[in-house]
């Protein structure tokens, strides 16, 4: 993975710094609050319900195991012994005081880590496939990319004070776990006709207030003139997007609003300026920094031992060792390694937390038999991208021991969930609550995999930060006359051909939500034509009509389909 | 209860830590809800607030409560979790 060099360093020890005399000047009045908030804001410091949160960036998701212990140490030493990993693969600290907010950036910075445009109308965290180098189905790694849009993003001074933020994903697989159409500008790796690998540019996609499936603006796009091209993209979003509505100021409206047509016009000319300019930006050289960036993504040395008997024996003798490896353990692009999802979505436990304790083993393991690799899914799980098959009975028992062997990826309790009401202070309704009373409500595990593959996610507002919009099952939580309530959208997908789901009708309570789930459930094991069809396949063969019925008429889904 | 009838207390949250308090009757920061000063115009909730912008809180607000309890509570799901902690257990 990629190691901050001198100048990365330096750069992030001189934040810490000024950041400790600005946290001075505010705490003796020297800064007022209007004039500190931007500036604490920059530093991924935002002020919740009921306390200071940090929001710490994880690169594309991607982490080793002496920057997993760092976070164990923050939570620990600084927070509530906890944190929360989020849908845009960073962790969020809820406890944090702001007199030791620089102490926290200090143990950061030490391990390579920061908290820079976490926050504001900036570029933010790049993100990307979290089985990035290791998925069986990848043209080409997409973490060299996503470091080197992160380097470049980075204090870039024209980006700073964009009409509004401003995310980019990255992936290197048709297979799309990196949600690309959802961001505003979304890269897909790809090969043309000629064997070269290049990148299909998707821009304006987004979810939030206004759910927008991105398009594609460049179907090829040559690697040597990705910065351009994204120059171009940006500079003509922060001259044109909209700065007097804020709900109007993301990209994806301005494309809305000028048409695809036009927008790429504009982004096209601008891009031809910047190749013809003096001062092009392959002018820095950008090929020899593109592959200086990509040896630090060499893959590992890969343990090529081809015997597996411990493996399979573990399989054919412990049941739920079988059953983890068949819901948490992906293919591996080499044949004798394997994927390891480790689930932060035990029974009625709270999407995307772990604790200290949990963090270290998670570190351990990945440093005993991960070769030091771990990732952060958007999904809120975390990865271990590269155990050979030989090990995982050994990962699987040291899971075990730190409640983290929960058999539930991509299964109706691998739920989605924002902090909602408990913590955000932007929030109209918990989430929380409703993930913990659905995942309890499925705790059983062969009803679970009966109902087969599903993705519920729960958003605590319109802003939608746990993507409900592309969900299974969305839950969007609203107050109504005081009173929390939840609407339902069904038949999203989040994969490459990104689908927004269709709303189902009124809000329910928070007592009626996991009923109507169940209801959801029943009609649609009444109606699928066999196990292999999944919730998402027979919601796109039958329609809303039958889960309509059966979530306000409560008609069972055959008369329901009937009529 | 009518919005007239200004059954209203200031919150905030502290400068250095973030807490959740309210202004009581001596002009403090204070933790309990119940020792808060409930305030009778609207003139005084901008004096007040505008006095604690320059404290040792930051965004200072008034809020509605009931007083029938008999001790003051807060009211809407938004205030009454920040008076009393997530409603979720942590790890
Ligand atoms: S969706 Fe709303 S409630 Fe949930 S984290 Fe985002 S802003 Fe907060």
């Amino acid at each position: 993975m990629y190691q901050y060099d001198d100048f990365d360093s330096a750069y992030v020890a001189e934040r810490v710094n000024t950041f400790r005399h600005q946290v001075e000047k505010r705490l003796d009045g020297r800064l007022t609050e209007e004039e500190f908030k931007p500036l604490r804001l920059q530093n991924g410091l935002y002020l919740q319900l009921h306390a200071y949160m940090l929001r710490v960036a994880i690169p594309y998701g991607s982490l080793n195991s002496q920057q997993m212990r760092a976070l164990a140490h923050i939570a620990e030493r600084w927070d509530r012994g906890y944190g929360h990993f989020t849908t845009r693969q960073n962790i969020q600290f809820n406890w944090v005081k702001l007199v030791e907010t620089p102490d926290i950036l200090k143990a950061l910075s030490d391990v390579g880590m920061h908290a820079i445009q976490t926050s504001g109308n900036c570029i933010r965290n790049v993100t990307a496939d979290h089985f990035s180098g290791a998925a069986s189905d990848e043209i080409a790694d997409p973490r060299p990319v996503a470091e080197f849009l992160r380097q470049w993003s980075t204090d870039h001074p024209e980006f700073l004070y964009l009409p509004r933020k401003f995310k980019i994903a990255v992936t290197g697989s048709s297979n799309d776990r990196a949600v690309t159409k959802a961001h505003d500008i979304g890269l897909r790796i790809i090969k043309n006709k000629s064997d070269e690998i290049g990148y299909e540019v998707i821009v304006g996609g987004g979810l939030g207030r206004t759910p927008v499936v991105g398009t594609v603006i460049r179907e090829f796009l040559p690697q040597v003139h990705l910065l351009n091209y994204m120059e171009a993209i940006l500079r003509v979003y922060n001259a044109e997007g909209r700065r007097d509505n804020k709900y109007k100021a993301r990209i994806k409206i301005l494309v809305r609003e000028l048409g695809i047509e036009r927008f790429r016009d504009k982004v096209e000319s601008e891009f031809e300026r910047l190749n013809d300019s003096a001062d092009k930006l392959e002018s820095i050289n950008e090929k020899t920094e593109r592959e200086r960036i990509s040896e630090f993504f060499e893959p590992p040395q890969f343990d090529t031992d081809t015997d597996l008997f411990e493996f399979e024996a573990a399989r054919r003798n412990n049941p739920f060792f079988r059953e983890w490896v068949k819901t948490n353990v992906h293919n591996h692009k080499q044949s004798e390694h394997a994927i390891v999802t480790i689930s932060l979505k035990a029974t009625g436990a709270i999407p995307g937390d772990a604790s200290s304790d949990q963090m270290r083993a998670i570190a351990d393991l990945a440093e005993t038999y991960g070769y030091d690799d771990i990732r952060v899914s958007h999904e809120q799980n975390i990865i271990l991208p590269h155990v050979h098959k030989r090990n995982l009975p050994s990962v699987y028992a040291e899971l075990r021991k730190h409640k983290l062997q929960t058999a539930n990826v991509g299964l109706i309790s691998d739920i989605i969930a924002c902090p909602g009401l408990d913590y955000c202070a932007l929030a109209t309704a918990r989430s929380i609550p409703i993930a913990q009373k659905i995942s309890t409500h499925f705790s059983d595990s062969a009803y679970a995999k009966a109902i087969g593959e599903m993705k519920i996610k729960i958003s605590g507002c319109i802003n939608s930060c746990a993507h409900h919009h592309v969900a299974h099952i969305g839950i969007l939580g609203l107050e109504k006359g005081g009173v929390e309530s939840y609407q339902i959208t069904l038949g999203g997908d989040h994969r490459e051909n990104l689908r927004l789901g269709d709303r189902a009708g009124p809000g329910f309570s928070a007592d009626e939500i996991v009923p109507a789930i169940e209801r959801l459930i029943d009609a649609y094991l009444g109606l699928r034509l066999d196990p292999q069809e999944t919730f998402l396949t027979a919601y796109q063969r039958v329609g809303m009509a039958p889960f309509k019925a059966a979530l306000y008429t409560e008609q069972g889904p055959k008369q329901a389909l009937a009529s | 209860m009518t919005k007239q009838s200004f059954s209203k207390i200031i919150t905030a949250n502290l400068l250095h830590t973030g807490d959740v308090v309210y202004l009581d009757q001596e002009s403090n920061w204070v933790h309990q809800i119940e020792k808060a000063l409930v305030v009778s115009s609207e003139e005084q909730i901008d004096s007040l607030v505008g006095a604690a912008q320059q404290s040792e809180v930051i965004d200072p607000y008034a809020i509605d409560v009931s007083t029938e309890n008999p001790e003051i509570s807060a009211i809407g799901n938004r205030e009454k979790i920040r008076q009393q902690g997530p409603s979720v257990i942590a790890i």
